[in-house]
């Protein structure tokens, strides 16, 4: 779901829940005796109902298994460590391997799937992709000791910003590659 | 009970002091993040972990004081474990503090391992700090047991958590707060341990230098703070069953079958619900990945099901007076349910993908800790100053609660907005990928500013009666 729908959609909630609870309010001024007792089972079912539905239709789409039944175009391989990622297209096991592919600019096919094969040389960090028009659209942790394999296929061409997501130390915020998908 | 007065008049002291001050923290961390002022990074990222153990610590202990005190209502409440719980807690703050500011600690509530290794910062501020949580750990479980044996000793441990009325008995009866309690009380107890053993692994490698796997000990580390703060938010709500009937002029809440049903399922579901601080981990089971976005959604459903819709109906047409303490329970489970909303929107794992670290999540966690939680523990103060001095703070009812609910909501407001545009949080200066950044930090500060007052004139109204219970029950 796209940022701004869920924005929207806790938005139009929140005036509901808000609406519900100033009605309540004032109608305390005016006092009754009154029971809403039996509300309450058909209150219950509906937040079943919309618990049920918002879980069925939300459940299946998870990002671990994105493009899994295509081959990736590329694979790069991601090491991160503070405070810079280093990017490639070769496997990075070593320090110097890892300080070779600093500062590379890769570019990245437009329209095909690309494997992320992200990890870390020390602490945990995040690799946040964020779109030419500086929005995330897709990220996954880099963990020391594990490679976590982010598929993602790149619909926009521009320049994209891999930003650091999880906090890694002082110059965390600093954390950042830039790679060109055309 | 004096004693117990006074301890409780004595937590409330400490938690009304401490509190403005942490809220002072966060307002210069978003005057940093927009542009205002020019901290250091470390200086910063030092008033963060400052910020949110403050705020997280403050607020659990507030939440259990608040039980400990009601909970004399049904048990023989024991002073001391609380009494040592409150001495561990200034033992383990005083380690805390010197830690962060003088060892200049920096890695965050979250110590997420292995970061406080690589951290700069001095060799003996990891120890302080691992001895700080250790202190803080302590104190807290043995407070925690003590609750309990308290419960067991009157309630065997099937009518505390209510099973007789599972099946339709409605004798004997268990108040709500007991069952609420229980269930509160023993989801902590594996938060404990998990907190144990992640302190142990910690100083295993400090001390042995033994390396440890980062998925478990991530593991480990939300399991006790997402399950500790889950906690803390229950103490509140058995605050709030317990008072505010009471306070509509109502009779007391019973313990039906659909409340026991739901609290018993609260104790479950609080226990597998952490593991959506791990969704971006794809390294983590899939499976669990599937558990932690349906229990995150079945978790609320209880706490829609039965608690707003308990305190709707007890305010609808009752007739209320509305004073402070009311006014605090009412909005605070309105923000709940919103914060819920906003949470819950975050733990579908496909929305996670693209908010995870982001401000939407302190957006929501601000929301129902700032406005929720919070605001449960101050309606339990407002009304124990009322019942030690008569003095229900009537003057301060309009300046309190609309520079409280008004500056809360816009500072939230703008964390939610962030959070939409992809602003990430824990980030001492927005990069230029989002500018936006730095102009909501602002619109928040300026909102916290609001709440900030609203707290200095309650605490000042606060401390001064408590004073009073302290020096009266001890002269």
């Amino acid at each position: 779901m796209p940022q701004s729908t869920i924005l929207l959609l806790f938005s139009l909630g929140a005036l509901v829940i808000a609406g519900v609870f100033w009605w309540v309010w004032r109608s305390s001024y005016q006092p009754v005796s009154v029971s809403v007792e039996p509300l309450r089972r058909w209150i219950f079912v509906a937040i079943l109902l919309f618990v049920g539905a918002f879980t069925a239709l939300t459940l299946w789409r998870m990002p671990y298994f994105l493009y899994a039944e295509e081959l990736p175009e590329r694979v790069i391989h991601v090491v991160s460590r503070q405070f810079a990622f280093a990017l490639s297209e070769r496997p990075i096991e070593t320090d110097a391997e890892y300080a070779a592919a600093l500062g590379q600019t890769l570019e990245l096919p437009l329209g095909k799937v690309v494997e992320f094969r992200v990890t870390s040389f020390d602490v945990n960090h995040g690799f946040a992709l964020y779109s030419p028009d500086g929005r995330i659209i897709a990220q996954v942790q880099a963990m020391p000791g594990y490679i976590n394999r982010l598929r993602w296929r790149f619909d926009q061409p521009g320049e994209y910003v891999a930003q650091c997501l999880e906090y890694c130390g002082a110059a965390h915020a600093n954390m950042q590659a830039r790679f060109v998908v055309r | 009970m004096k004693a117990l007065d006074r301890i409780t008049a004595a937590w409330i002291i400490t938690v009304t002091l401490v509190f403005p001050i942490a809220i002072l923290l966060g307002i210069l961390m978003r005057l940093n993040q927009a542009n205002v002022l020019e901290l250091s990074p470390l200086t910063f990222y030092s008033f963060m972990t400052a910020h949110g153990l403050l705020m997280v610590g403050i607020w659990f202990v507030m939440s259990m004081a608040g039980v400990s005190y009601l909970l004399q209502r049904y048990v023989e409440v024991r002073v001391w474990p609380i009494t040592f719980g409150y001495v561990l807690t200034l033992v383990g703050v005083v380690l805390l503090l010197a830690a962060i500011f003088g060892g200049g600690f920096h890695t965050g509530w979250y110590f997420l391992y292995p970061l406080p290794f690589y951290a700069r910062t001095e060799e003996w501020a990891t120890m302080a700090f691992l001895l700080s949580l250790g202190s803080l750990g302590v104190g807290w479980f043995v407070w925690s047991l003590g609750l309990l044996v308290a419960i067991l000793r009157k309630y065997p441990l099937t009518r505390a958590l209510a099973w007789h009325h599972l099946v339709g008995k409605s004798e004997p009866e268990t108040p709500p707060f007991i069952l609420i309690s229980t269930t509160t009380l023993l989801g902590l107890v594996p938060a404990f341990v998990a907190a144990v053993i992640l302190l142990g692994l910690f100083f295993m490698e400090y001390l042995g230098g033994v390396k440890q796997d980062a998925l478990l000990m991530k593991n480990l580390t939300f399991y006790f703070g997402h399950t500790l703060v889950n906690e803390m938010l229950y103490f509140g709500i058995a605050a709030l069953y317990e008072l505010f009937p009471a306070l509509a002029g109502k009779p007391p809440y019973r313990t039906k079958p659909f409340v026991a049903l739901a609290w018993n399922l609260v104790l479950v579901v609080v226990w597998t619900a952490y593991f959506h601080h791990l969704y971006m981990d794809f390294v983590q089971p899939t499976v669990l990945q599937y558990v932690g976005q349906l229990a995150s959604w079945i978790a609320p459903i209880p706490a829609i099901a039965v608690t707003t819709f308990s305190v709707l109906g007890t305010v609808y047409r009752s007739g209320m007076k509305w004073w402070l303490a009311p006014t605090f329970f009412f909005t605070g489970v309105m923000f709940w349910i919103i914060g819920g909303l906003g949470a819950i929107l975050d733990a579908i794992v496909a929305n996670n993908f693209v908010l995870h670290n982001t401000l939407w999540v302190p957006a929501h966690f601000h929301t129902y800790n700032l406005l929720g939680n919070v605001l449960f523990s101050l309606g339990f103060i407002t009304w124990f100053v009322r019942e030690q001095s008569g003095d229900d703070g009537s003057r301060l009812y309009r300046p309190v609660a609309t520079l409280y609910l008004l500056g809360g909501a816009g500072f939230v407001a703008a964390f939610y907005i962030a959070g939409s545009l992809s602003v990430m949080r824990r980030v001492d200066k927005y990069p230029e990928l989002v500018a936006s950044g730095g102009v909501l930090a602002l619109v928040g500060a300026l909102f916290a500013v609001l709440v900030l007052a609203a707290v200095a004139i309650y605490t000042v109204h606060v401390v001064r009666r408590c004073w009073r219970v302290l020096v009266a029950a001890s002269s």
